[in-house]
């Protein structure tokens, strides 16, 4: 068979696949060994053992499970809750304060876990209650929570940070400065969002009554800030300073963090062996998840590239003559239609390796490039009829929420999205401010 | 057939469970290793080769235990409108098309590896040379436990498919 059919049905068979439901590790190995056998011989599944070990005998990628181990202890352990009942009294007296609330929370928890499903959760169980209680409108309570959630993932320390950063051979250091830009824009981006649209119809976020929060003064609260958000935010911007400072690596950081983290839950009191053992066993299955994705691309984009594939899709870019920025803006395009059937770390996996030489080739900069795919897949978790945010709101919105109200209510964040990615295109020091200043090998 | 099942799910779950521990043990070493490097300036020469492979144990070994929880993304929307017995035939097409094979040639392909890494007791090229053939093994040993986990749950399935209830 000729590369270029084979290259067609091994996108077509990796839709097939998906579809029929089953985990995407396994489609994109077992697609890999079919597609061994009808191209290039199953001989080139020993060359792909060996890329697999290279995944198995990688440090960076160790900050995964540290950082998924981080969020574990501090979801389990009762302490984001805690955080986000200190920062929703801070912020109540404000017209749609819930809502700020919401984002505010959304950044810190962003910052101190780096996956999505720690925080979605979190606001969902605690924040969507008793925005539904106060009157706030469902789809923009909804839309605020699975957008804001979803920065968990963009704005560092992130898992998705670490692994684009060991794809792309970037430093992960550099990935992490430059997505506090973009992360805090999109942020920024959604709070005016809701600033405007409840100045102009207050009754969509009204502020919460004084007698809720009457029974607690405001030394109290402060008392409360600093005890149950301090801390954690403490010990994010230690984690972050230590790699911008180039005083430890990720991993290291990473490592160091989780520690801290784990005293900090004793200190809080919190410590269980059950809690121990129920985090240690759930970071295991979640690494396993994310590492067995990267193990079946591994052997995908293998089996790909020995086809002739990255070949065969780069010359057709190259023959549509779009010019660098047409092919980038179809690549984007690519990017969010897969993005509605597919999460991050499928598209990443797939997509990079193909994608980020064409970019390299057409003159885009790797690290802006790596960056603007992080921001576009932001809408992934956003985007119906898959989308990652909106399963997991669901899962836990209270009666009354349905997923007709999620799903109006994240169009205007898809919007704000692309509008977010656009500012990024046009000012690109958005994303290459920050590792200019940091790092001296940075240009 | 329902012993062998139980078996399977008892020591995936055991394998797991314990397993898991390796990354509270790894964050311990870096910890370690990071303060003997800045505060007494005495780097701990194994600790990173030691975390590496501990990390790949850790990760391979154990997906199998997130098979068992059905940890793994996938995309349900479409099978989801199917009934308990349709979606029950789906997986079992999708097993026998895409995991079994990719599991047995792991098993397969990662002999070799393993084998030829026993061969010649290769070592790891950092500044202490640990043997890398034991964790090369976990590659056919990972593939053992996931084709045993898969066999399990494919059995499931199957008895879904014919009585039409979700075991």
């Amino acid at each position: 068979m000729s590369g270029e059919l084979l290259t067609v049905l091994m996108f077509a068979g990796l839709l097939v696949g998906l579809l029929m439901g089953h985990p995407l590790a396994f489609v994109l190995g077992g697609l890999a060994l079919i597609f061994a056998y009808l191209g290039p011989g199953p001989q080139v599944f020993g060359i792909i053992i060996n890329r697999i070990y290279s995944q198995m005998d990688n440090y960076i990628l160790i900050a995964v499970p540290m950082f998924i181990l981080m969020a574990r202890l501090l979801s389990d352990s009762g302490v984001t809750e805690n955080m986000f009942h200190a920062l929703r009294l801070m912020l109540g007296r404000v017209r749609g304060g819930l809502l700020f609330a919401t984002i505010a929370i959304s950044v810190v928890l962003a910052a101190t876990t780096g996956v999505i499903g720690a925080s979605m959760t979190v606001m969902g169980v605690l924040a969507l209650p008793s925005m539904v209680k106060y009157g706030y409108q469902k789809e923009l309570s909804t839309g605020v929570i699975a957008a804001g959630g979803s920065l968990g993932i963009l704005i560092p320390p992130s898992i998705m940070l670490v692994i684009l950063g060991s794809y792309a051979q970037i430093s992960v250091g550099q990935l992490f400065a430059a997505a506090l830009g973009p992360g805090l824009l999109l942020a920024g981006l959604y709070a005016l969002y809701c600033g405007v649209i409840t100045f102009f119809r207050p009754d969509l976020g009204p502020p919460v009554s004084e007698d809720e929060l009457g029974q607690t003064n405001r030394a109290e609260i402060l008392k409360l800030v600093i005890k149950m958000a301090f801390p954690p935010i403490v010990l994010v911007i230690g984690v972050m300073g230590s790699i911008f400072a180039g005083w430890a690596t990720t991993t290291e950081a990473a490592s160091v963090g989780a520690f801290l983290t784990f005293l900090m839950v004793i200190a809080y009191g919190k410590f269980s062996w059950s809690m121990l053992q129920d985090a240690v066993s759930a970071t295991a299955r979640t690494t396993s998840m994310v590492l067995f994705v990267i193990v079946g691309a591994t052997a995908f984009t293998g089996v790909f590239v020995a086809i002739g594939g990255t070949r065969i899709v780069s010359g057709y870019l190259d023959g549509l003559g779009l010019g660098p920025w047409g092919v980038f803006f179809l690549m984007m395009l690519i990017v969010f239609i897969l993005g509605m059937f597919l999460d991050w770390l499928g598209i990443v996996l797939i997509c990079l390796p193909i994608f980020l030489p064409i970019a390299t080739a057409n003159g885009f900069e790797p690290l802006w490039f790596v960056m603007m795919t992080a921001i576009v897949l932001q809408t992934s978790f956003l985007t119906p009829p898959f989308g990652y945010a909106l399963f997991y709101l669901e899962g836990v919105a209270p009666p009354g929420v349905t997923l007709g109200h999620i799903y109006r209510g994240v169009i205007p964040f898809i919007i704000l999205i692309i509008i977010g990615s656009g500012l990024c295109i046009i000012f690109p020091q958005i994303i290459t401010w920050l590792p200019t200043v940091i790092f001296s090998s940075y240009r | 057939m329902g012993l062998f099942l139980r078996l399977v799910d008892g020591l995936n779950i055991c394998v797991g469970r314990v397993v898991g521990w390796v990354m509270i043990f790894i964050m311990m070493v870096t910890v370690y290793d990071v303060m003997a490097r800045k505060l007494f300036n005495a780097p701990v020469m194994w600790a990173f080769d030691l975390s590496v492979q501990l990390f790949a144990l850790h990760f391979m070994i154990t997906a199998a235990y997130a098979l068992l929880y059905n940890e793994h993304v996938s995309i349900d929307i479409f099978k989801d409108r199917l009934s308990v017995r349709g979606q029950a035939v789906l997986d079992i097409v999708s097993f026998i098309v895409f995991f079994f094979p990719f599991v047995i040639a792991l098993l397969v392909y990662g002999w070799d590896f393993a084998a030829r890494s026993w061969a010649t007791r290769e070592t790891s090229w950092g500044i202490i040379a640990l043997p890398v053939y034991y964790i090369k093994t976990v590659i056919p040993i990972t593939a053992v436990l996931l084709i045993l986990q898969g066999t399990a749950t494919t059995i499931r399935l199957i008895e879904t498919a014919r009585t039409g209830v979700v075991k």
